[in-house]
């Protein structure tokens, strides 16, 4: 399983009202409340296990976890050349 | 009633006589530094794995987290304090809010001296908080919920570890004067979010006020969360970091603790009405 789709199965299993059918790469996924700003901490430590190494945190903000496309080219970029 | 409250705390606080520095040392090895029950591992094999020198070092890591997020937490205090000051609805309070300020600002110079002498520096803030829309009071509610919150768990780590004697005396210290004003700020958040969700809560709709409470119970979840933090159990050379905080936090030992010590924390939430 890819990276991107390890990202996918955590938002699936962790989103709120979302499905793996109903998941695309621009699912707007903090407009749509599918994940919450509580949620980030978490999904952080996710991506950081995911791209073994630590994100830069200054900086970062919720435009980068706007939608899977947004968070693969934020903190996966080798994947979103990949792609 | 507030205001009354806020004048008693501002008087105990002028009184509070001039600390002497912290006895600061050159070096902090060989010490315990959290008390090994309150270490987020304790009570699973990872921990029995290791050996005492080990458990000692983790102890040490474990502290400069806690330290940390005590940093965090007061800096966001302090910024929404700061942003409050003078507030038609908290103009009356405000000459407490000015010592409250005064002693976060304090507090947060023993906790950055202890991680920037002994640990090298400050373990990261991963919380981000998003702009979004609040009903007319809401903001203001949830942010000294959020603060009682923080300050009430930290607060029952301070006073278990000032007490035990077997830490080294430095961090003993820094959790007992920590206590020391915590118990006044805990008494003035405790009633600014009785008075604010009295004063605004009756107003909102049932889903505003069914929505504040999810809220605080996953913020609640989300603070305890960042007491299992990867970066300790790196520091501390234990394996797959990620994968242990993961499994720590959801072991029943550390649920089993969470709810021992955060028993007046849901205790107060609920009295208060901001948890199912």
């Amino acid at each position: 399983m890819s990276r991107k789709d390890r990202l996918r199965a955590w938002i699936v299993s962790n989103g709120h009202r979302v499905d793996s059918s109903t998941l695309a790469d621009d699912t707007p996924l903090l407009e749509q409340r599918i994940l919450t700003s509580l949620q980030l901490a978490e999904l952080l430590l996710f991506l950081e296990e995911l791209r073994e190494r630590p994100v830069d945190l200054e900086g970062i903000t919720g435009s980068s976890f706007r939608d899977l496309r947004s968070m693969v080219a934020a903190f996966l970029p080798e994947e979103a050349h990949a792609s | 009633m507030l205001y009354a409250v806020a004048e008693k705390l501002s008087a105990r606080s002028a009184e509070q006589p001039v600390r002497p520095e912290l006895p600061w040392v050159d070096r902090m090895d060989g010490a315990w530094c959290t008390s090994p029950e309150l270490i987020s591992i304790y009570g699973l094999p990872a921990w029995d794995a290791l050996s005492e020198d080990q458990q000692q070092k983790l102890s040490f890591h474990e502290c400069a987290n806690f330290f940390a997020l005590n940093i965090h937490g007061e800096r966001a205090l302090m910024e929404g304090l700061a942003r409050r000051l003078y507030k038609k609805e908290l103009a009356d309070v405000a000459h407490y809010i000015h010592h409250f300020l005064a002693e976060e600002n304090q507090h947060m110079t023993w906790f950055g001296g202890f991680c920037r002498r002994y640990a090298g520096g400050i373990y990261a803030d991963r919380k981000l908080v998003l702009p979004r829309t609040y009903a007319p009071g809401e903001e203001d509610v949830l942010f000294f919920a959020k603060v009682l919150v923080f300050e009430l768990v930290v607060d029952a780590f301070n006073q278990r570890m000032a007490k035990d004697d077997r830490l080294h005396p430095l961090v003993r210290e820094i959790n007992r004067r920590h206590h020391e004003d915590e118990s006044r700020h805990l008494a003035f958040g405790r009633l600014v979010v009785e008075e604010l969700w009295r004063r605004h809560a009756s107003a909102w709709s049932e889903e505003t006020r069914a929505g504040v409470r999810t809220y605080m119970a996953a913020y609640l979840e989300a603070t305890w969360r960042e007491y299992f933090n990867p970066d300790v159990y790196k520091d501390a050379g234990l394996a797959k970091p990620y994968e242990l905080a993961r499994e720590a936090f959801a072991s029943a030992p550390a649920r089993a603790r969470m709810d021992e010590i955060g028993a007046r924390t849901t205790r107060i939430l609920r009295e208060l009405e901001l948890l199912s």
